[in-house]
């Protein structure tokens, strides 16, 4: 959908759906991943609706994936950082996941 | 007259008159106001409970008992004949006491209460923290609980939905963005009603006022005294996550499309409908001590609503001494009661008088 | 607690934070964002210092903003990446709930200035919830954050002049649309022509700048189509194809990126939260909030400036900005009533002026058929609740209901975002299915939190 009209200044490498994207330092984690032709962010919580960033600027709520973790995280309002993990966001996220993959996630600190 | 029956109201309270009146085959209209109203029955948490209630009036906690075992069939009639689902789940559920003092005050209150039943006494008991963690194993470290199985949830949306739809569907009028101005009654017996915003009036052999906040002030036309006053409540809705709470509680509950229902609070603020961040604050630190993983879960919304509060809290019912056909009822228990609502009133409307056994609920206990 | 807080830190926001300094007034300016600029200079300090080819490319209109965001040093009193998620308001005071780096806490203050801008007008029609369509403003936000630009082929559909300028910072990039559907109505000539004599008086220099993009639009061999109907966005799991009807002839492009707009409306969440009192535009299809000349809302310590008061563009807004930090300087007594009056004057009648130029815009780009639900055939209104149109006309016929009770017997406006997206078409429904006027109608009543917050943050507040 989109491409990088200049190169990157500064490149972070994050995960999306356990493979590495490289992004610029400040893109937000939804310009990265249309950067990357990411065309599913979530897939509702019927599991079938294909959501996708429309506004970037955080009123549309479109472009929700999990973030280490945490679920309904709004990718157009929040910078890349090295090795975070992003995912598709699918379905109802469990509380005994979120509980699980925060513990997970803290062991990596 | 164009009426048997007019009900001023279609909250909580006015559907479920409308729709047991309708089953029954009785010509009834419901006059409802409009979108910006009060409308406390947006604010409902949803509990179809028993436990706690009735402590200092065994009238009430036998009515809220009968309710219960009504719902079942109550809902599932309401289902089969609307095809909108009201997700009644009786499975259960716990008052969480977040200390020892909470504790010690919820168990004494039971027992109070429990042997003023006598043998209409039900199933209630009372759990130590780790018989808590065992039933609910995500709960935080708190003091204990008490539980009833008489207790569950329903969608109280829905309910409304259906009670609406169905209404309608069993021939039922309804009129809403009414302001009544006017009851008066007609001397060969009847009321005159007079919409406000119309202009239009209609003539009905009985009323009920299920008005809500707004019953007061109908009371008096037709000698009516109907002593309620705002109790404003908050409450928080998460975002929705997959299914791991069944059971409800006195402070959270999961609804049946994934989020979380935080509360409870109580004001005195008037007719004042405005979210408090302060008291929402505590409602989060409460929910939070109750259920620890709750930090992390987003708030999708919060909101303010107004309880039909009576002076001891129990409900008010009653029929005008000087004119027989006017009927009013108030409670702020509006999902639990809906069954006898809409399934045992209806009858009393029918026969013209509420039966001597509720006299209890009469306003008159408040002039002693 | 402090005299003054100001939410957004775009023009109207920074040029209010400046104001307020020369009268010696003490303000907080609060943003969303890490760096000032809003959404019309997103990025642009960064972009100055690093990416030199990228300004170049976004043009004038952009780097515009630099003495403006410059004008924030250390010194200034701010709270950058904060969230607001509510504003209450007393006699006394106002409080806001906020979220920033280091915690949350509820923010006293005498008076707030609402600066939060705008933001685009949703544009439903049939296939708009497909992965692949998006805003126009979104696309131009990329551009600016993170310099990226559309991969061809795509098609850009829409009204405005916010799309003739996009499409010329693309151009700049060397990237052209497969196809531009415009959306600009050509059939309301006697509304906007008594408009457009005075703008061209007043604004000669703006009219033509809007009128040199259209030109080398026409010039640059980008296929352009007029009288859109039946525009359809087609795909599975994400945008493949988009076809319309012009002139009577079907069209139909392979595409996976459709850019959409259909003008800006102004971001009233904040003023519904505060329960300021908000008016329909009839002819814009926007709220917007009730205020007196100087942008003092039905609140007594709530005013709203900016694109978040009414539209009146980036210029526009700067000088309502101006008047309305002078006026709270008179209110709390900082500035005498002589020398506020005397430096409104020049203010005022700039505002004036700058009105013929909005007068004649507000006529020319109305809000298009081809995403008005009334007429077109698009199905889904609620994205976030899957709400369709159908079951919105069935509620409001059924039972008359006003918006906020069809909001709870349909779940529409009950999602996460809160009737942004389709807030504004149910109110159109309604008010058709039941011949009253959006204004009747109303809208959906505003809930906290207007921005994310989760239960722990709230339960962190400290108490007292």
């Amino acid at each position: 959908m989109f491409k990088r009209s200049m190169p990157m200044l500064d490149p972070v490498s994050f995960f999306f759906n356990e493979k590495v994207i490289v992004a610029n330092k400040n893109d937000t984690v939804a310009a990265a991943l249309l950067a990357a032709g990411i065309t599913t962010f979530s897939l509702g919580t019927n599991e079938k609706t294909h959501r996708a960033p429309v506004c970037m600027i955080g009123n549309c709520f479109e472009c929700l994936v999990e973030i280490d973790g945490q679920s309904n995280q709004q990718a157009c309002l929040i910078e890349v950082s090295a090795n975070m993990n992003v995912k598709t966001q699918y379905g109802l996220v469990l509380v005994k996941d979120l509980l699980e993959s925060n513990m997970k996630n803290s062991k990596n600190d | 007259m164009d009426y048997s029956v007019a009900v001023i109201g279609g909250g909580l309270l006015g559907a479920s008159f409308g729709w047991g009146l309708a089953r029954r085959k009785i010509k009834t209209i419901v006059i409802d106001q409009g979108d910006n109203a009060i409308r406390s029955a947006r604010g409902n948490f949803g509990l179809v409970w028993l436990q706690s209630k009735g402590v200092g009036m065994p009238e009430y906690a036998r009515w809220t008992h009968q309710s219960t075992r009504e719902w079942v069939a109550f809902s599932e009639e309401l289902e089969a004949t609307t095809g909108i689902g009201i997700h009644y789940d009786r499975c259960g559920g716990y008052i969480l006491c977040l200390d020892d003092a909470m504790q010690e005050a919820t168990e004494r209150s039971m027992s109070t209460l429990m042997t003023s039943l006598g043998d209409h006494a039900y199933d209630c008991k009372s759990l130590n923290y780790a018989e808590v963690k065992e039933a609910l194993p995500l709960v935080g470290k708190i003091a204990g609980a008490t539980y009833s199985p008489h207790d569950g949830h329903c969608n109280p949306l829905n309910l409304l939905r259906a009670l609406h739809k169905g209404f309608i569907m069993m021939g039922g009028k309804y009129h809403s963005n009414c302001t009544i101005s006017s009851i008066t009654p007609l001397s060969g017996g009847g009321f005159r009603v007079t919409d406000e915003s119309t202009g239009t009036t209609f003539s009905a052999e009985k009323i009920i006022i299920a008005a809500g906040h707004g019953s007061a002030q109908l009371g008096t036309q037709v000698g009516l005294d109907i002593p309620i006053f705002p109790d404003q409540g908050q409450v928080l809705v998460t975002e929705k996550r997959g299914p791991v709470l069944r059971h409800p509680t006195n402070f959270v509950r999961q609804t049946d499309n994934g989020s979380f229902m935080l509360g409870p609070s109580s004001q005195k603020v008037g007719f004042n409908t405005d979210t408090n961040p302060e008291v929402l604050a505590e409602i989060a630190r409460n929910c939070c001590t109750a259920f620890p993983f709750l930090s992390q879960i987003k708030i999708q919304r919060a909101w303010a609503a107004l309880r039909i509060m009576t002076p001891d809290g129990f409900p008010v019912y009653q029929q005008s001494d000087e004119h027989s056909g006017a009927f009013s009822f108030a409670c702020h228990s509006g999902v639990t009661l809906a069954s006898t609502h809409a399934l045992q009133v209806p009858k009393w409307i029918e026969q013209g008088a509420i039966p001597k056994q509720y006299e209890a609920f009469h306003p008159r206990r408040f002039h002693v | 607690m402090i005299d003054v807080a100001i939410v957004g830190a775009g023009p109207a926001g920074l040029t209010v934070l400046e104001e307020l300094g020369k009268h010696n007034v003490e303000a907080l300016l609060i943003d969303e964002q890490p760096q000032a600029g809003g959404q019309i200079y997103r990025s642009l300090t960064k972009n100055l210092h690093e990416n030199s080819d990228l300004c170049n490319r976004l043009g004038e209109s952009y780097t515009a903003g630099k003495k403006l965001v410059s004008s924030l040093d250390d010194q200034t009193e701010k709270l950058l990446h904060a969230r607001i998620w509510d504003l209450t308001t007393n006699l006394q005071s106002v409080t806001l709930g906020l979220t920033s780096a280091k915690n949350t806490q509820l923010l006293h203050a005498k008076q707030v200035v609402l600066c939060n801008g705008a933001m685009e007008r949703p544009t439903a029609f049939s296939g708009w919830n497909l992965p692949g369509v998006m805003s126009i403003g979104g696309a131009q936000t990329l551009m600016k954050a993170s310099g990226l630009v559309p991969e061809e082929p795509f098609v850009v559909v829409g009204s405005g002049p916010l799309v003739y300028l996009y499409i010329n910072q693309l151009l700049d990039s060397g990237v052209k649309p497969t196809a531009f559907l415009d959306l600009t109505q050509s059939n309301n000539k006697k509304h906007y022509l008594p408009h457009a004599i005075k703008a061209l008086v007043h604004h000669s220099s703006l009219i033509q700048q809007g009128l040199k993009w259209q030109k080398r639009i026409n010039r640059s061999g980008i296929p352009v189509y007029q009288n859109i109907q039946q525009l359809t966005a087609k795909g599975e799991k994400s945008l493949q194809k988009v076809s319309w009807q012009s002139q009577g002839r079907y069209h139909e492009i392979d595409c996976k990126l459709l850019l959409t707009h259909d003008g800006i409306i102004p971001n009233t969440q904040l003023a519904k939260a505060a329960n300021c009192q908000l008016h329909w535009h009839e002819l814009q299809k926007y709220w917007h909030p009730k205020l007196n000349e100087y942008g003092l809302s039905s609140k007594k310590n709530v005013w709203i400036t900016g694109d978040s008061g009414y539209i009146d563009g980036a210029e526009g807004a700067i000088i309502k900005a101006r008047i309305t930090a002078m006026s709270l300087a008179n209110q709390l007594g900082r500035l005498s009533y002589g020398s506020w009056q005397k430096q409104l004057a020049p203010l005022t009648k700039k505002l004036k002026k700058m009105r013929h130029l909005r007068h004649f815009l507000e006529h020319y780009y109305l809000p298009s058929d081809a995403f008005n639900p009334i007429c077109n055939n698009v199905d889904l209104i609620c994205r976030c609740e899957q709400v369709s149109k159908t079951q919105i006309q069935i509620a409001a016929q059924e039972q008359s209901q006003g918006i906020n009770q069809v909001r709870v017997f349909t779940r529409c406006g009950m999602g996460h975002c809160k009737g942004y997206q389709c807030g504004d078409n149910v109110g159109k429904i309604i008010a058709h299915e039941q011949q009253r006027s959006v204004m009747e109608v109303g809208y959906l009543s505003g809930r906290l939190p207007v921005k994310a917050l989760t239960v722990g943050e709230l339960a962190s507040i400290k108490s007292g």
